[in-house]
Order: C-alpha cells, then structure tokens, then sequence
C-alpha cells in the first residue's frame, strides 16, 4: 500500500468516526445553562416503571458516579437513602411525588434529577439476544424549579456485541439468558454514559 | 592464534534484510505498534478515574445487599477507603461510609466521617446537619433502630408534606 493510500484510509476512519459521533440523541438543555449551572446534585433515588427487579439499585450509584465524574458535588446516595428511609418514605414513586421545595429545605441542593427506568426488556432471538433499556432523566433547579436538562434515551445493549466468532456470540448469549442480572451493570452503563455525556462539565470537572 | 577478520561482506549488514519487503509488512507493524499503545495507555487509568471506580464498586455492593459476615475484611469499607486514598477530594464518600458504619453499629467512627465531610464540601453541610445537628452530644446516629425516636423533627418535617401528596398518587394509579 502506497503512503497516498494509507492517508486516504486514514481519512475514511476519521470521516466514520466524526459521522457516528455526529448522531447524538436528542435532549433538552436550557439555553444559557452557564448562568443556572449547580454546584451540587441531589439524585433522587430512582423510579422503575418495569417488571425487572434490581435495576433501580444499579442505575442509582452508575448515575451518581456519572454526575459526579462530571464535577458536580453529588451527595452520597446510601445517605440520603438511609434519610428518607428514617422518614418512612420507601418507594421512590413517592420521593419523587414530593414538592422541590421539600428537598431544598432538607438537603440544601442547588439542582435535583430524577430517573426513571422506562423499558428494560430482554429480547431473545434464535442466535444472540438484546436488552432494551430506556431511562429518563431531569435535572431542575431546587429554588425555583425550572427545567435544567432533561434527557429520554433508548439503547438496545447486546451482550454479544464484544464477540466476534459466531462462536463466541452463540456461548454469550446462551449465557445470558440463565444469568439475566449479570447484564444490568454494563446495559445501564452504557445508557447512562450517553445521557451524562450530554449534560455540560460542573465547577470542579478539573477536581475530581 | 588471531582471530580471522571478518570479510567485508560479513561486517557490513545487509540493509535490505530491515527493510519492509511488502507493504503488508508495514501496515502490520504499524497495527501492532498502535494495539500496543492502546494496550498501554488502558493499563493507567488515571487516579481521579480511579477514585470513582472503587466509589461505585462500594456503593454498588451497598445496593445488592452485601454481608461481610464471611469475610476477613469488610469489601465495601475496603472499597471507600480506597477511594478516599486515590482522592481526598471526592464528593460523598464519607458521608456513604460513615452511613455504612453508622448502620454496622459504629456511631463515633460515622460521625467523625460526616463531620469531615462537611468541613471538605461546604454544599453538603445542610444535608449532614440533619444528623449531626440532631444528635449533639448522642453519638448513636443513625444507628440501627435506636435513634429513630431521636429523629423525629425531621420526619414530621417530611411527612407533612408527604401526607398531601398521597392521594394524588392513588388518582394516578386508577387513571
């Protein structure tokens, strides 16, 4: 292959890449966000709409990581767990169903999201299987409630993807029809890394 | 006996051996050295990456309900304490470790632990208030069960509100 050729080659894989990055998802962000931008977070824990048991317990600290790799202050979610639970407020339908004000007034946070698990649905095919999840996530300022961020995202995760033999593929996704759960951790990751990929750097982004 | 010079054939080498005889060669070699470098750079993650990695293995075995009653050493302490050592500065550990040990029975250690976090992160001083201010001088916080009387105020405080919402909740269930 001449120098010319590999260039070109080259140039092709920047192009694919600049083109995939270029179909980012939708989602809504204030206009001069700058101006409202939170020092602090209080993720609330979340609300999952579907059959499958454990996920909020998995999407809550990948989120919390999320935004706080970011550089937000985000406050430690056993914490404020353990506080609503001393306040017999178990579900999280019924955090979430609180006044914005309630939250300020206890935590003292500058802006709150809530998540919601939508979907996660495993679909099973003859050769390989996928994992449709979709969270919904809001970011609103705690003093005055205005919407910050928000962000609806579906992703279809396949467990088999990494593979690359048939082989490989088929044993995955045997694999992951007996053990279900194992598949939360990387399908949420990769959910959430779209969404908070969206969300503009808080202060300490250097920090921490 | 002297050793025998070498010929001049021998002495010199022949470049062409080096030289990349296809391009095929090439194109291999560069793959190689760019796996390599990917390789490379995966091994060091940096510190702040780190820190965040041994926060949410922590957190994630709060959430799947861990007992270290087997264990040696407790895993999710070990988890914190680590993230802690990789960086000082990382919102929320302490106040999640010294929740954990404040439910293990350890209240002094869980206080000392909330205490620091607020002295280190100024925002979440309302937020560690609502146990510390509550507790003077009692150093069960959180403790399991015991304290729950202790912690009344804050539960009227939430509960008023709650009590308001509630049959909202039950309209949206029968819609």
């Amino acid at each position: 292959m001449s120098k010319q050729s590999f260039s070109k080659c080259l140039l092709g894989v920047l192009a694919a890449a600049i083109f995939f990055t270029g179909c980012a998802p939708k989602f809504f962000l204030i206009k001069d966000y700058q101006q409202h931008r939170p020092l602090s977070v209080l993720v609330l824990p979340p609300v999952n709409q579907t059959p499958q048991e454990g996920v909020e317990d998995v999407v809550y600290p990948i989120f919390v990581r999320a935004i706080g790799e970011k550089g937000y202050y985000v406050y430690s979610p056993e914490y404020v767990q353990e506080i609503f639970h001393r306040n017999k407020l178990q579900e999280a339908g019924r955090i979430h169903a609180l006044p914005y004000k309630k939250f300020y007034d206890v935590f003292g946070p500058d802006a709150i999201l809530y998540i919601t698990v939508e979907k996660w649905a495993a679909k099973y095919y003859l050769i390989g299987n996928q994992i449709d999840t979709q969270i919904f996530a809001k970011l609103i300022d705690a003093k005055t409630g205005a919407e910050l961020f928000n962000m609806r995202y579906e992703f279809a995760y396949d467990p088999a993807a990494a593979q690359s033999s048939i082989a490989g593929k088929l044993i995955v996704a045997m694999a992951s029809k007996f053990s279900e759960k194992s598949y939360l951790e990387p399908a949420a990751r990769c959910n959430i890394g779209t969404i908070s990929k969206q969300l503009p750097k808080g202060p300490s982004n250097e920090k921490w | 006996m002297r050793h025998s010079i070498p010929s001049q054939e021998q002495r010199i080498p022949r470049v062409s051996q080096f030289r990349f005889s296809f391009p095929v060669a090439r194109m291999f070699t560069i793959s190689m050295t760019l796996i390599a470098l990917a390789l490379f750079s995966a091994g060091c993650v940096s510190q702040h990456t780190q820190a965040w990695n041994h926060y949410e293995e922590g957190m994630l075995l709060v959430y799947k309900g861990y007992d270290a009653k087997g264990d040696k050493v407790d895993k999710v302490e070990k988890a914190f304490n680590k993230a802690i050592e990789c960086n000082k500065d990382l919102p929320g550990v302490r106040a999640s470790l010294g929740t954990y040990k404040a439910k293990k029975g350890e209240a002094v250690g869980a206080t000392e632990l909330w205490n620091e976090e607020k002295k280190l992160h100024p925002e979440s001083k309302k937020a560690m208030d609502i146990v510390l201010e509550k507790n003077k001088g009692k150093e069960a916080a959180l403790a399991p069960e015991k304290t729950s009387v202790a912690e009344k105020p804050v539960v009227a405080e939430i509960k008023a509100a709650d009590k308001q919402k509630e049959p909202a909740k039950s309209e949206k269930k029968s819609v």
